[in-house]
Order: structure tokens, then sequence, then C-alpha cells
């Protein structure tokens, strides 16, 4: 068994300690007649002690996903568990918000999954893993200019601007670049009708030490209040799993019409060691009902490959999802998707995988 | 099987026994502070500041007394509420709701004042075609600065049509209008309900800041009116005198400066004048001195506001009968009561 946060573990476990410890319960108090409040004490309670001070601005939740998949190919049902919390804090002073605090850790367990990302060590693995574990500073002065550090998603095409944590919807940055999401440290803010992100990770998307191993990747797009949004990324990284050298860069576009969205997302670039040249786009058509509690929706995604020194040309696969999403209530969602993939690449076989998910939030 | 990832796995388990937790669908990652609307609804902010509470069961069921309407269930949890802020000062509030409509969730930021009036809204998220009618001059002249009475006076009795003139609008709309006003109601009553601990203290600094520049700290006088506050009224002939003051509306925080001393005084005091409540706010120095008068509500005339000015620079020797107007006797009253406070040390 593999820890790749192995440390990280210890100082983890410790700080649950002191949350739960009795030293910092909540004591009542008496409330003071002449308590001096100041703008820092805005959302506490006359008798709030040290325990309810950190509650202060957080959002907590236990998360637990359970995820089965039906292949067409005979053998047994590969199967995903994931149990942890989801956190979030803002944090104030005097001058007003200063910064944000995301906590997503997940305890996961794969079964008879052949297809893994590359930090389970095999089919059947526990692994504590990072999802998004970041601090983002917002204390300087305007919009323009955020400092985030931590564990966060790369940001680049249609992936940066939807959710897709933990959800079976996905997009094309997995594949496309080798990684989904990377220690190291960044820079965001919002400039006039513009959005940006930019970062540089180190090592792979658990382990943060191999510095050998980076990234640099930046998105920029428009704010996401508008019915059309659109953007540009580019993505370069050394020694990823794999590969030497990878870039890409890739622009990505969503339209919202009533119920409806279509979106879409196109990458260009190379791979040195193996030497390739690789295009990936995806678009997707989706229907959102009910208030936005039931989604239904379609992907086809493209992926091509032309590799140095071979003469066989552009080596091209295309695959279809299509997917629906209930959220039950504000507790449990329930997702279903059937993927196909239409056109292999060389080598590679047809296949239709359908996939079941139950989340359930509390 | 180690025994390490059961022991993180029972100890995140333990953390929430501990915590209280309200769920949300999707995950917190997605959260995103509505910046740009904070700043267009408050042009002159710099910064905000967020508040998050618990609408809970007791907020649904305020709103369910209060309106014909109800909270979804799923409008329960966490929500946040964003100050504007310019240079510290809190200048009113943002709250953004969600409702649903005909094409979708409708999504908007609603900007309060800390008198709990709409002040104006932006559309975070609407994807009707009727938007345009409703993101229009029109409707934002509609339903600013009204109060949530007066946003009922804009439906019709069953809260289903509107009561006012709707142009040359389609039924859908009118609809969307209805929604939208509806939200703002929601979100005046959620928000003075959840939030009724802050709302006092950021009106308190929103008003002592601009005078008492030095000002780190507010102490609500929880005893206004006390015994000696009634001998000194009576000593100035102004116990019995109806001046439309609301005695038992008057707020008072004492201003205090970084070393714990006091600065001054904000006295909120509800004056009814023709009919009309208007939230006076008087800024008294540390000499209970008027330093400045304004009113959170607006004034019902110039005249009125002139009347009032008249008393900047009035102290506590100043007696009854030294005033020549109605508005000064209410700042001879304003004074005594911060000259009384007993909780100073």
């Amino acid at each position: 068994m593999n820890y790749p946060l192995s440390g990280f573990c210890i100082p983890y476990f410790l700080a649950l300690l002191i949350l739960i410890s009795p030293i910092s319960a909540n004591a009542q108090q008496e409330p003071d007649i002449n308590r001096l409040l100041t703008l820092s004490d805005l959302g506490l309670d006359e008798d709030d002690g040290f325990l309810d001070r950190f509650r202060r601005n957080l959002r907590i939740t236990v998360d637990i996903a359970n995820r089965v998949s039906f292949p067409d190919s005979d053998g047994p049902n590969p199967a995903f568990h994931a149990i942890g919390v989801d956190a979030h804090k803002v944090f104030s002073n005097e001058q007003g918000d200063i910064g944000t605090l995301n906590f997503q850790l997940y305890l996961v367990r794969l079964n008879n999954m052949a297809k893994r990302p590359s930090f389970f060590e095999g089919p059947d693995d526990w692994e504590l893993t990072a999802r998004i574990m970041n601090f983002n500073y917002t204390g300087l002065p305007g919009e323009g200019l955020n400092i985030r550090v931590g564990h966060f998603e790369i940001p680049y095409g249609l992936e940066y601007t939807i959710t897709t944590n933990g959800t079976l919807r996905q997009y094309t940055s997995g594949p496309n670049l080798g990684q989904k999401t990377g220690w190291g440290i960044g820079l965001n803010g919002q400039i006039g009708k513009f959005n940006y992100e930019t970062g540089i990770t180190f090592g792979d998307q658990m382990e943060w030490s191999n510095y050998d191993q980076y990234s640099f990747s930046g998105r920029i797009g428009t704010l996401p209040d508008r019915d059309l949004e659109y953007g540009w990324s580019w993505y370069y990284a050394e020694n990823n799993p794999g590969v030497e050298k990878r870039f890409r860069t890739g622009i990505d576009a969503l339209y919202h019409y009533g119920r409806w969205t279509s979106m879409g997302e196109f990458s260009y670039g190379y791979d040195k060691g193996p030497d390739r040249d690789v295009m990936t786009g995806l678009v997707e058509q989706n229907y959102a009902l009910s208030g936005d509690l039931l989604l239904l929706y379609a992907q086809i995604m493209y992926r091509g490959m032309d590799t140095d020194g071979d003469s066989l040309g552009w080596d091209n696969a295309l695959s279809s999802n299509y997917g629906i999403r209930l959220e039950v209530n504000n507790r449990w969602a329930l997702s279903a998707q059937i993927s196909q993939v239409l056109e292999p690449f060389r080598g590679g076989e047809e296949s239709t995988t359908a996939t079941v998910q139950t989340r359930f939030r509390f | 099987m180690k025994l390490q990832p059961l022991l993180l796995f029972f100890s995140t388990i333990a953390v929430y026994v501990v915590i209280p937790a309200w769920a949300e669908a999707q995950a917190y990652c997605r959260l995103r502070d509505p910046i740009t609307q904070i700043r267009t609804l408050y042009p002159e902010s710099d910064a905000h500041r967020s508040i998050v509470r618990t609408v809970d069961m007791e907020t649904r069921e305020t709103v369910s007394e209060s309106l014909p309407f109800d909270l979804h269930f799923n409008e329960l949890g966490r929500h946040t509420l964003y100050v504007a802020q310019n240079e510290m000062r809190p200048l009113g509030v943002v709250h953004a709701r969600t409702e649903k409509g005909s094409w979708g969730l409708i999504e908007i930021a609603w900007a309060i004042d800390f008198n709990m009036r709409i002040v104006g809204f932006e559309f975070q998220r609407c994807r009707s075609p009727e938007k345009k009618a409703v993101d229009s001059d029109y409707f934002r002249e509609l339903v600013s600065n009204k109060t949530l009475d007066e946003l009922r006076g804009l439906l019709s009795e069953d809260h289903t049509r509107l009561a006012v003139p709707r142009l040359s609008w389609s039924d859908a709309a009118e609809k969307l209008a209805v929604s939208s006003i509806q939200s703002a109601m929601k979100t005046l009553v959620v928000t003075e309900n959840v939030w009724r601990d802050d709302l006092p203290v950021l009106s308190a600094f929103s008003n002592a800041l601009p005078t008492f520049s030095a000002a780190v700290g507010i102490v609500p006088v929880n005893d206004v009116y006390t015994d000696r506050t009634h001998e000194i009224l009576a000593e100035k002939d102004l116990a019995k005198t109806d001046l439309g003051i609301e005695r038992s509306g008057v707020v008072v925080f004492r201003v205090q400066d970084v070393e714990n001393a006091v600065i001054g005084y904000t006295v909120i005091m509800p004056w009814i004048y023709e009919g009309t409540t208007r939230q006076i706010v008087w800024n008294i120095d540390a000499d209970h001195r008027v330093v400045n008068v304004k009113s959170a509500t607006g004034w019902a005339s110039k005249e009125i506001q002139t009347a009032f000015e008249l008393a900047i620079g009035l102290s506590p020797e100043t007696k009854a009968e030294d005033c020549s107007t109605f508005t000064q006797l209410i700042a001879c009253e304003a004074i005594v009561v911060t000259s009384t406070d007993a909780g100073r040390g």
C-alpha cells in the first residue's frame, strides 16, 4: 500500500485531535454586556469559544461516493469507493476577506480497476488522496491578483470551468495532459471582463517531492456570468510519466440558451520522448430540468496522435459519453453514464461500458 | 490491511461528529464570490467580507409566517452574506438567492442596506429570453429602495401578478418579474432573520467610521434609558414632551479606539414624522457634543434636514429653553442618553 501523502498523515491526524480535544471545546460563557465588538467578530455569537471561532465561515461535509462499471467484456466489474471530507473556510481580518481554504481529503478504494490513475499501485488498492487542497490568498488590493498555494486543479479547458470533482462527467484534461491536479503555487484574479489562473506544479498529481517533474499552465477566460463563455489555455510540462516534455494549447467555449448548454474544447500540442503531435477535442450538449436537479448530457471526444518516425500518419480515436445526473435533494446525487469507444486507437478495441454512481453528502 | 487508513477514516468521521455540517449536493470547490456583482452594486467598495451562517428550519418557519411562499428544503444550509466595504466601512450587504424559473435556475444577487431595503440587484444567472425586460431601468427603479412591505405592494394580493404597470411585457416577462420580486422578499426575510446579530453591528460601524476614523470597536449600550437618564430628561423638561422618538427602539453604541478609550457614540433613533418612521443617526463625541446627524432612511425634506443640522455643536450644557426647534430638543435627548451611559468605565 502506498501513501503518497505519508508526510501529511501525521499533521492531519494531529489537527483532527486538536479539533475534537476537550481543550478546544466550546465552553459556555456568561455574555459580557460590555463586550467590545470589532469587524473581526462578525459571524460569531456572544458566547462562542475557540471551536466556534474555527467554525466561523466554515462549510464542512462528509462525502461518500460509490461507483460500479459494467463493461461489455468478460471479467469482474471495476468499482470505486470514496469517503472523505470536503471543507471550505473563508478567512477574514479587519480589512475584510483575505483568503479561502478548500480542503478535500478522500480515502479511496479501487476494486478490479485496470484503468486507473498512476498513483494507485494496482487494480485493488487503497489510497488517501487530496483532491482540492489549497489556500487562495485574496488579501491583496483589488481583484486582479490572488495567490494560491497547495493542491489545485490544473487550469486548462472546460475542466476548469465545470466542476467535475468526483463526478462521472469528465472532460479532456486527464487524457490530454496526463494530470488533472498538482501540488504547487499559482496566481489568479479578475481583470476587467476576464478572469485568469496560472500555476506551476511539481511532482505528479499526488507527490510533490519530485522537482524535476513540473508543469506550467494557465487559462484566461471570460467571466462565468454570461450566456457565452470562452477561454484560452496553455500547458507545458517536463518529465511527466511516459513523456520527457509535453506542450498543449487550447480553446474552449460554452453557450447557454434556456435549459440547453452547448460546449466544446479543442487542444493541439506535442509530446517529446516519444515525439508526436497530439490533438484533442470534445463537444457536449446538455439539458437541465427541474431547477437543474436533473442533467442530461451527451459528449463526443476526439483524440489524435501523429508519431514522428512512423509512416502511419494520424492515429485517431473517437469516443462518446451519454449520461444523466439526478440531485435527489441537497444530500443525494445519482448518476449513470454509458461510455463507448467508437473508434479505437490502432490496436485497440471498440467497447461499451455502463457506470452508475451514488453520492451522499452530509 | 494497515491500521493507518482506518485511523484516518474514523478520525474524519469523529471530526464530523464534533463539527456541525450542512450538506450541499455539489463540491465546495465550485463556490465563487460574486465579486463582479458586489463591485457593480457598490461601485465605491474596495473590499468585501463574508459572513457564513446557517439557514435552518427556524428560518424556514419565519419565512412561511411572513410570506405566502416557503423556502424549499434545498435552500437550507450554509449561506454567505457579503458585506461590501470601503476602507473598512461597511456600505451594505449582498445576498444571492436562487429561484426556480421556467428556464432553469435564476440566481440573483440582492444589495440590501442596513435599514433592510433593497437597493439594487444583479442577475448572476438567468437563461430566460425575457431577462432583458426585467434587467431594465424600469424594473430596477421599481424594486430599488423598497422595504419588504413596499415590495409586497408591487404584487397582487395572491402574489402571482404585478400590481404595477407591466408596460408591454409578455406574460413570461411578468412571471419572471414576479419571481424576482418574490426572491427579493425572501432575501430580506432570510437576511434579517439569519444575520440578525451581525446587521446592527455593521450598521453601527457604517455610521460611526466616517466620523470616528480611529474606531476599532463598538460596544452596544444595553441599558439606554436608565433611571438617571429619565431624571435628567425630567430636569430638562424632555421627559413628557412628545418629540416623536420611539424610545423603545433607540440603540446606542459606544465607539472605542485601539486603546479601548471611548472616542464617541453613535445613537440610532427611530423618529416618527408624518406617519413615517425614519432612522436618525447621531454621532456624538466623547465630550457628548453633537458632531453630525443624518437620516439613514432619507430626509423627509430639505427643511427637515436643515432643522436637524442646526443641532450640530449642541452639548450637555444646552438647556431646553435654548433650543429654538424641536429637532434641537431631539438632539438634547440623544446627548442625555450618551452622557448617562452607565456601562462606561
